[in-house]
C-alpha cells in the first residue's frame, strides 16, 4: 500500500480522535461514579437497575410504614398501660366501697374520684395520635365516644355511645402496608351489635359500662352487688385489656420483625444497585491511565513521523 | 543519413517534457491538500521514430529516435474503490443519522436519573402509601396532588419533546432535499464541461475531481448509482430512478403525505418532480432521517402512549372505585387537556396531560360512606390500592405499569447501541476505503520531491545536450572550411 503524507496524518488524527473519546468516557464514568448513564450503556443493565429502583423506593416507604406503625402502636399501649393502671384503682375503691363501715363523706369522695376514673378511661379511650383518634377506626375524624348526655345531672350522663368504625363493614380496620403486598391491621377496634342495636366495641365499653354500675351501686350503697358482681365484672374487663395488651405486643413484633427484614433488604438492594450501576474505581482507573498512556504515546510518535519530510533534506 | 538540427529538436522536447513534469508536480505539490484532489502524473513516451534514411534498405539498421513527449496528463483514480466508498458512505450515514436521533430520544427520557419518569412514578406511589397512612390528612393529600403533577409533567415533557423531534425531521427533509437537487444541478452542469472538454481530446481532470466529489457528497445524503458513459457524462440514479442524464437534472420536491400513520401528524414525503411518485431512499441521510421518523419516533410515541394510556387508565378506574371527602365517588384522577379521560395508544403527543384533581378533598381515598352517605375519612384502602399497582400486573399482563416503562427504556437502549455498533463498523470501513483511495490517488510528498530532483536533473542534462550540440554546430558552422584563410 502506498502511504501518502495525508494518509498519516488522517490516521493519526483519527487515532487521536477514538482515544480522546475513550478519555472522555471514562473521564464521565469517574466524574458521575456510574457506569450506566444512559440506556445505551447496557440495555439489559437498565431493567434491573430500574427494578432495584423501584425496590428501593418501595423499601424506603415501607420502612417509614413501619416507623408509622410501630409509633401508633407505641401510643395504643401507653394508653392501655394507663387504662389499666387506672382500674386497679377502681379496683381498689370499689372493695373499699363495698364495706359497710364507710361514713357518708368517705362514701361520697370514693364516688366521686370514680366518677374522675370514668372521666380518665373515657379520655383515654378518645386518645389521639398525630391527629387520628387510636381507637375509632377508619372514623378518624370522628370522636368515637361520647356521652348520651351532657348534664352531669342526667341519668343519661354516663352512657357512652360508641361512633368510631364498626367490624361489620368493615371500617374498624386500619391497614398499612408493612411489606411488599402484606398489609397489618393497626386497629384494636373490634365491635358487636349489641341487644338493643346499638354499636359497641370490646375494649372500652365493658369498662365504662362496669364503672357506670359501680358508680350507680355506689350511690344506691348497694354494697352486695359491689363486693360481688362488679368486682367480677372488673375482672373480666380487666383481663380483656391485658388480652388486648397482648395483640399489640404481638403486633409490635410483627412490626419489628419486618423493619429488620426491610433494613436488610435496603443494604442488599443498595449493594445490587451499586454493582448495577456503578464503576468499579480502581479498575476504572487503572483503565483511564492505560488509555491516557496510548493517548500520550499516539501524541508523540503523530508528532515524530508527521514532521520531516525529503523536503527537510534536500539542498 | 540523419539531419543535422535533429539534435537541436530532441533537445528541446526533453527540455519541454521535463518542464512539463515539473509542472505536474507543482500541481501535485499545490493541491497535496486539497479535498478531493487525484495526484496527476505526466506520462513521459518515446516520440515517434523515423526508419533511418539510407541507401538500400537494412531492416537491421533500426530507427533513429526523435526524443520524448508527453502522452497524456493521468489522473490517478481507482474507479472501484470509487463506488465502493459510495456505497460504503450510504450506509455509514444511514446509522449515523438514526444513532444521532436515537441519542437525542435518550437524552429526552434522561433514564436512569433522579428527573425522569420512573423517579417521578415512585415518588407518586410513596405518596399515596403516605396517603393511605392518614387518608384524612389535607397536607398529605395536596403532597399527593403536587407528586401526581410532577409525574404528569415528567410525562407530557417526553411526549412532547419526542413530538417535537420527529416533527422537526419533516423540516430536515425539506433541507436535505434542497441539498440533493443543488448537487444534481451541479454535477449536470460539470457533464456538460467534461462531455465538452473529452470531445476536444484533452482530459479533463481537475474537472473529474470536483464532479467525483460532488457525487462522494451526494451519497452521503442519499443512495446513488452513478455510471459514466461513453462520452464521459455521468448518469445518477436513486434506486433505479434517474436523477441526473448527461445535462438534464430530474428534481425531488416535498409534498405533504396523506397517507394515515399512527399517531397521526402532518408528515412530508420526497417525490419527483415529474412523476410525483414517491422517492424510495434506501441508504444514506435521507433514508436514516424517514426510518427514524416514520419507523423510530413512532414506535417510541406509540409504545409511551400506550404505556400513558395503562397508567391512566388503570389509576383512573381504581380511584372511581373510591369516595372524596365530601361523599362523592372519584372523579377520573388524570385526564386529557380536551377533558377525556381515557387515552390511546394512536394520541396526538400535543394533547397535554394533566391532573383533574385540584383539591386535596377530591381525591377519593377511602373505598367506604357511612349509612348518611358521608365518606369515612380515615379509610385509606383506595389510597392503599393505587400505591400498591407498583407491584400489581396490569391488563392481564405480566408487567406491572413501572416495568412496562423500563421495557420501552431498555428497547430505546438496545436500538442506540444497535445504532452506534452500526456506525462504528459502518466508519472502520469508511476509513479503510478512504485510505485505499489515498493511497491510490493522494499526494506523497516525498515522492513529488524526488521527481522534482528527477525532472530537475533531467532538465539540467537535456540543456547540457542542448548545449553539446550547440558546440558541434558551432564547430561545423564557424569552424569548418577556414583552412589556409
Amino acid at each position: 500500500m502506498r502511504i501518502t503524507n495525508n494518509t498519516l496524518i488522517n490516521n493519526m488524527l483519527r487515532q487521536l480522535n477514538s482515544g480522546l473519546g475513550r478519555l472522555g468516557q471514562y473521564q464521565e464514568q469517574l466524574a458521575s461514579g456510574r457506569r450506566v448513564l444512559k440506556p445505551s450503556d447496557d440495555p439489559a443493565g437498565i431493567v434491573s437497575i430500574s427494578q432495584l429502583k423501584t425496590s428501593l423506593f418501595e423499601n424506603q416507604q415501607l420502612l417509614s410504614n413501619v416507623d408509622s406503625a410501630y409509633s401508633w402502636l407505641d401510643s395504643a399501649d401507653t394508653v392501655l398501660a394507663s387504662v389499666t393502671s387506672v382500674m386497679h384503682r377502681a379496683k381498689e375503691l370499689t372493695i373499699y366501697a363495698a364495706t359497710e363501715v364507710l361514713s357518708d363523706s368517705d362514701r361520697y369522695a370514693i364516688q366521686e374520684e370514680m366518677k374522675q376514673l370514668f372521666d380518665n378511661v373515657l379520655q383515654l379511650a378518645n386518645s389521639t395520635h398525630s391527629g387520628r383518634y387510636l381507637f375509632g377506626g377508619q372514623k378518624t375524624t370522628t370522636v368515637p365516644f361520647t356521652r348520651e348526655s351532657l348534664d352531669p345531672n342526667d341519668p343519661n350522663f354516663f352512657n357512652i355511645v360508641y361512633q368510631g368504625g364498626r367490624s361489620d363493614d368493615g371500617t374498624a380496620s386500619q391497614s398499612l402496608e408493612i411489606n411488599a403486598n402484606s398489609v397489618l391491621d393497626l386497629s384494636l377496634v373490634q365491635t358487636k351489635v349489641n341487644a338493643d342495636g346499638k354499636v359497641e366495641d370490646s375494649l372500652f365499653m365493658p369498662i365504662l359500662s362496669t364503672f357506670r354500675k359501680i358508680i350507680a351501686d355506689m350511690e344506691q350503697g348497694n354494697v352486695s352487688d359491689l363486693s360481688s358482681v362488679d368486682i367480677e365484672q372488673l375482672e373480666s374487663a380487666l383481663d380483656n385489656v391485658l388480652s388486648y395488651r397482648a395483640v399489640v405486643g404481638a403486633k409490635v413484633n410483627r412490626v419489628q420483625m419486618a423493619k429488620e427484614r426491610l433494613q436488610e433488604l435496603k443494604i442488599n438492594f443498595n449493594q445490587l444497585l451499586s454493582n448495577a450501576q456503578d464503576i468499579d474505581v480502581a479498575e476504572t482507573i487503572m483503565q483511564l491511565k492505560s488509555e491516557e498512556y496510548v493517548y500520550r504515546t499516539a501524541l508523540a510518535v503523530g508528532a515524530r513521523i508527521i514532521q520531516p519530510s525529503l523536503v527537510d533534506f534536500l539542498k | 543519413m540523419r539531419t543535422t538540427f535533429s539534435g537541436i529538436e530532441i533537445a528541446r522536447r526533453a527540455l519541454q517534457a521535463q518542464q512539463l513534469s515539473l509542472d505536474v508536480v507543482g500541481q501535485n505539490i499545490a493541491n497535496a491538500n486539497t479535498p478531493g484532489y487525484s495526484r496527476q502524473v505526466a506520462v513521459h513516451k518515446a516520440a515517434p521514430p523515423y526508419p533511418m534514411p539510407q541507401f538500400s534498405h537494412n531492416p537491421v539498421n533500426g530507427m533513429m529516435g526523435t526524443g520524448v513527449e508527453i502522452a497524456k496528463i493521468s489522473r490517478m483514480r481507482d474507479e472501484f474503490v470509487e463506488m465502493r466508498l459510495r456505497q460504503e458512505t450510504h450506509n455509514h450515514s444511514y446509522w449515523q443519522t438514526i444513532s444521532d436521533g436515537l441519542e437525542q430520544v435518550e437524552l429526552i427520557f434522561n433514564e436512569p436519573s433522579n428527573s425522569g419518569i420512573q423517579q417521578a412514578l415512585e415518588l407518586f406511589y410513596n405518596a399515596l402509601q403516605d396517603l393511605s397512612k392518614a387518608s384524612e390528612n389535607e397536607a398529605v393529600r395536596s403532597v399527593v396532588i403536587q407528586r401526581g403533577a410532577v409525574l404528569t409533567e415528567a410525562i407530557q415533557h417526553a411526549r412532547f419533546q419526542l413530538g417535537k423531534l420527529r416533527d422537526n425531521m419533516n423540516d430536515i427533509v425539506s433541507i436535505k432535499v434542497n441539498e440533493i437537487n443543488t448537487y444534481a444541478t451541479r454535477i449536470a452542469e460539470l457533464n456538460e464541461q467534461i462531455v465538452k472538454v473529452n470531445s476536444a481530446g484533452y482530459q479533463p481532470n481537475d474537472l473529474l475531481d470536483e464532479r467525483d466529489k460532488l457525487l462522494q457528497e451526494l451519497s452521503k445524503l442519499t443512495n446513488i448509482e452513478a455510471v459514466v458513459d461513453q462520452y464521459g457524462a455521468v448518469t445518477v440514479s436513486i434506486s433505479g430512478a434517474t436523477l441526473v442524464q448527461r445535462t438534464e437534472v430530474f428534481k425531488l420536491q416535498v409534498r405533504s403525505s396523506n397517507q394515515p400513520v399512527t399517531p397521526p401528524y402532518d408528515r412530508v414525503e420526497v417525490v419527483w418532480q415529474g412523476s410525483n411518485s414517491l422517492v424510495e431512499f434506501t441508504g444514506g441521510e435521507m433514508a436514516g432521517i424517514l426510518k427514524f421518523r416514520d419507523v423510530y419516533m413512532q414506535d417510541f410515541l406509540t409504545e409511551l402512549n400506550q404505556w400513558t394510556a395503562d397508567l391512566i387508565n388503570t389509576v383512573n378506574s381504581i380511584h372511581s372505585q373510591g369516595y372524596d371527602l365530601q361523599g362523592n365517588t372519584g372523579i377520573p384522577f388524570f385526564v386529557l387537556a380536551d377533558g377525556s379521560a381515557t387515552v390511546t395508544a394512536s394520541q396526538d403527543p400535543s394533547l397535554t396531560i394533566t391532573m383533574n384533581i385540584k383539591e386535596g378533598w377530591q381525591i377519593a381515598a377511602s373505598s367506604k360512606v357511612d349509612d348518611d352517605g358521608k365518606t369515612i375519612a380515615g379509610n385509606g384502602e383506595i389510597a392503599l390500592k393505587l400505591a400498591q399497582l407498583r407491584n400489581t400486573p396490569i391488563n392481564g399482563t405480566e408487567n406491572t405499569i413501572g416495568g412496562l416503562y423500563t421495557a420501552i427504556i431498555s428497547r430505546l437502549g438496545v436500538r442506540a447501541l444497535e445504532g452506534k455498533s452500526m456506525v462504528n463498523n459502518g466508519e472502520a470501513l469508511v476509513n479503510h476505503l478512504k485510505n485505499m483511495r489515498e493511497s491510490i490517488s493522494g499526494v506523497n510528498l516525498d515522492e513529488e520531491m524526488a521527481d522534482m530532483i528527477r525532472f530537475q536533473n533531467s532538465y539540467a542534462a537535456a540543456a547540457r545536450y542542448m548545449t553539446a550540440i550547440d558546440e558541434v554546430l558551432e564547430l561545423i558552422i564557424n569552424r569548418m572550411g577556414l583552412f589556409g584563410r
